[in-house]
């Protein structure tokens, strides 16, 4: 008797083992787990997995949301377990992509055959697609445009009769101007803690990216110049520097801040944080650095990837992430939904709408007007490095203990060492 | 007769499973990852680069900062509150005042460090309006979590206020189980209160300062979560890594920069390296004859 137990127990885990191991196929029922780490983006899942449900009843999902960390930590984990307990699809916030650009730890299907099979390259913005590519291999389907654009108090620049900047040299000025009534041209995260987004941006627009074409270190002197004027802004006190968010809000709210460099997903912020400031905020293009530099910079982005470790049949996997990501009906309610403007073309036109808190301006209009400009994210695997690096070093640098070629010559001496022990 | 002897088996066998599958076979495992390059070839080149490693040995020194700050700052404010703690003159306010110094102990390390973002930053932070109103503005503002140089302090002001409290409990509960007679008895021999506490008060509380020092050692390279929430979800640990504190170099090492196998080389490099330190710390607690 107990050694039919023990046989019929060993039987049901093996059945068991095998099964888990299994690829569902199309047709079959199936249930794709999807994991993501932002709330607004779980809402809109919540919603596209249920209209997909309603057209293939055979398709069930369950979506984990978790904090950032905690779910790239997981996906590490996940790789290193030889993928136990894997999601189908996941979320990837481009910063963290750098992690899986390795040989070892990229996990995520190659999309480009299905994406060439089914026309996908040419309905999204292809920058947009560039955060989650490596060694020639796209690997996500990204939520939002990014586009970063330049939100500025219209009543503040007409008060003291200075001219909106198009330009960094007119913008430069524009902040000399504002210092003399007190009013900060900006507020960004302190640059003496680490590298400010806005400056990223800022470097992207003006095509001096520290990762370059090749994906090797790119510090050009274009990059040390940028880098100054940013050191020198916030050390002249014409950008308000901090270390946490609500000390910018206040600031703002006491009106002192005349600029803000938002993406599309940063736009709605202003409305949250200084509601009593609406109709007094209007969004124009990016101030030019160079005359060929682009007039939209780029932060952020999340991309939707595929794990190479789901059983889930791969052809359901593609056909929801272009349900969700690419159609253009589930886009104009993803913008409606959750505000991301989506990178899909055909989908721009019915995101446009005015805008009460921006005054009545219409932003679509505006992020779809630059989209061809967009310049690309780039992604490198030494990314991390010299992220450190630059934190490690900035205060020296912002001290004036280090100057800007010491700095720079630290930062790729870093990448330098982390690419030889490769 | 046979089910008595394998119950008590049993019954602690569950301790031994969980330690089993979640201790031994992790650490057992972990040894074997620190010997294999990422292709599962042995290799020494782990430890290595460990040994070689910059921000490894910066990570030790900041710990090591802490730890003395720890043992020289918290010990002695703690070991000072259980004196007055256990002073007659608290001996009704003592239950309340307890739970007080108790309470930061278990407050989550995410709060503690939230919190004290607010308190120590440099714009508008609480500790810098003070520092301003005391001196009537003469004090500029401390970059108390960008300097480097004020960074450690900075981190030492958050260990005193989360462990201070806990450690003058562990102290009162030592001095309570001092027997009084022995102090009365060195009264009456005509000792002054000090030559009473030095002579009497610290050599008995010996066991429990040794406990209480081998927590520091162990906490002090143990710190994780309070310098996760300080610099949040970035890459920056600290102007010149003034926060670089083993656990989150390893971490970082193992997540952000996922180079798996160094970072178990270093866990078992630390775990000697407190080996040696706590080896050091029993002999200089040893009993003497």
């Amino acid at each position: 008797m107990r050694k039919k137990l023990a046989a019929a127990m060993a039987a049901a885990m093996m059945a068991t083992t095998a099964l888990g191991g299994m690829t569902v196929s199309a047709g079959e029922q199936q249930e794709i787990v999807i994991w993501t780490f932002v709330q607004t983006h779980a809402d809109y899942f919540e919603w596209v997995t249920s209209e997909y449900e309603k057209l293939h009843p055979e398709v069930t999902f369950t979506i984990e949301v978790m904090e950032n960390v905690a779910l790239q930590d997981r996906m590490i984990v996940v790789n290193s377990s030889g993928g136990e307990e894997s999601p189908d699809l996941v979320d990837i916030e481009q910063n963290a992509f750098s992690r899986y650009m390795t040989e070892e730890t990229m996990m995520f299907q190659p999309l480009n055959e299905l994406m060439e099979r089914d026309g996908i390259l040419d309905k999204i913005v292809e920058a947009r697609l560039q955060l989650y590519s490596w060694n020639d291999n796209y690997y996500g389907l990204e939520h939002a445009l990014c586009p970063v654009t330049m939100a500025y108090r219209q009543d503040l620049f007409e008060e003291y009769g200075i001219e909106v900047p198009t330009t960094w040299e007119e913008y430069k000025a524009a902040a000399a101007a504002f210092a003399e009534h007190d009013i900060y041209m900006g507020g960004v995260r302190d640059m003496s803690i680490e590298m400010p987004n806005e400056l990223r941006a800022l470097l992207i627009a003006s095509g001096e990216d520290y990762i370059g074409e090749d994906g090797t270190v790119n510090i050009t002197d274009d990059f040390k110049s940028v880098t100054e004027d940013y050191r020198d802004l916030q050390n002249d006190g014409m950008f308000y520097t901090y270390e946490t968010d609500e000390e910018m809000w206040a600031m703002m709210a006491e009106n002192k801040i005349a600029t803000y460099f938002a993406a599309d997903w940063a736009a709605g912020w202003l409305r949250d944080n200084v509601p009593e400031q609406s109709g007094k905020w209007k969004m124009a293009p990016y101030p030019k650095y160079k005359e060929d530099s682009s007039a939209v910079g780029v932060s952020g982005g999340t991309g939707l990837c595929m794990s190479k470790y789901s059983n889930a049949d791969q052809e359901t996997l593609w056909d929801f992430m272009k349900f969700a990501m690419v159609d253009k009906d589930n886009c104009v309610k993803r913008y409606e939904l959750v505000s991301l403007y989506p990178p899909v073309y055909e989908a721009m036109e019915e995101c446009n709408t005015p805008i009460e808190y921006y005054g009545g301006q219409n932003l679509g209009e505006l992020w779809q007007s630059l989209a061809e400009e967009i310049p690309a994210q780039r992604q490198a695997d030494w990314k991390t490095t010299f992220m450190e690096t630059f934190s490690m070093n900035a205060f020296d640098y912002m001290e004036g203990n280090i100057d800007t070629d010491e700095f720079c010559v630290l930062i790729t001496e870093a990448v330098d060492d982390f690419n030889a022990s490769k | 007769m046979k089910k008595r002897k394998i119950m008590p088996y049993l019954f602690i066998s569950p301790f031994f499973i969980l330690y089993l599958i979640f201790g031994l076979y992790p650490a057992v495992s972990g040894v074997f990852l620190s010997f294999q390059d990422k292709a599962g070839q042995f290799t020494f080149a782990n430890y290595q680069n460990v040994f070689a490693d910059a921000r490894f040995h910066k990570a030790i020194s900041n710990a090591f900062f802490y730890m003395l700050g720890s043992m020289f700052i918290i010990l002695p404010l703690a070991l000072g509150a259980a004196l007055m703690l256990n002073s007659r003159y608290m001996e009704r306010k003592r239950g309340f005042v307890s739970t007080v110094f108790f309470m930061p102990n278990v407050t989550s390390v995410v709060v503690v460090g939230i919190v004290f973002k607010l308190v120590l930053r440099t714009n508008n932070g609480l500790l810098n309006i003070m520092l301003d109103t005391v001196s009537g503005g003469r004090l500029g503002p401390i970059k108390f979590l960008k300097d480097p140089d004020w960074a450690l302090f900075s981190l030492l002001i958050i260990g005193t206020w989360k462990f201070f409290g806990v450690n003058s409990l562990y102290f009162l509960s030592g001095i309570q189980g001092i027997p009084s007679e022995l102090g009365e008895a060195a009264r009456i021999d005509g000792a002054s209160r000090w030559k009473e506490f030095r002579y009497i008060t610290l050599p008995l509380l010996k066991p429990i300062a040794k406990f209480i020092t081998f927590i520091c050692i162990v906490g002090s390279f143990s710190i994780f979560g309070e310098v996760l929430t300080l610099v949040g979800n970035s890459n920056a640990v600290g102007a010149r890594d003034s926060m670089l504190y083993p656990m989150v170099y390893l971490y970082n090492l193992m997540f952000k920069n996922v180079k798996m196998n160094q970072a178990a080389a270093m866990g078992y490099v630390i775990a000697v390296i407190l080996l040696l330190i706590t080896g050091v710390q029993r002999w200089l607690f040893r009993d003497k004859e």
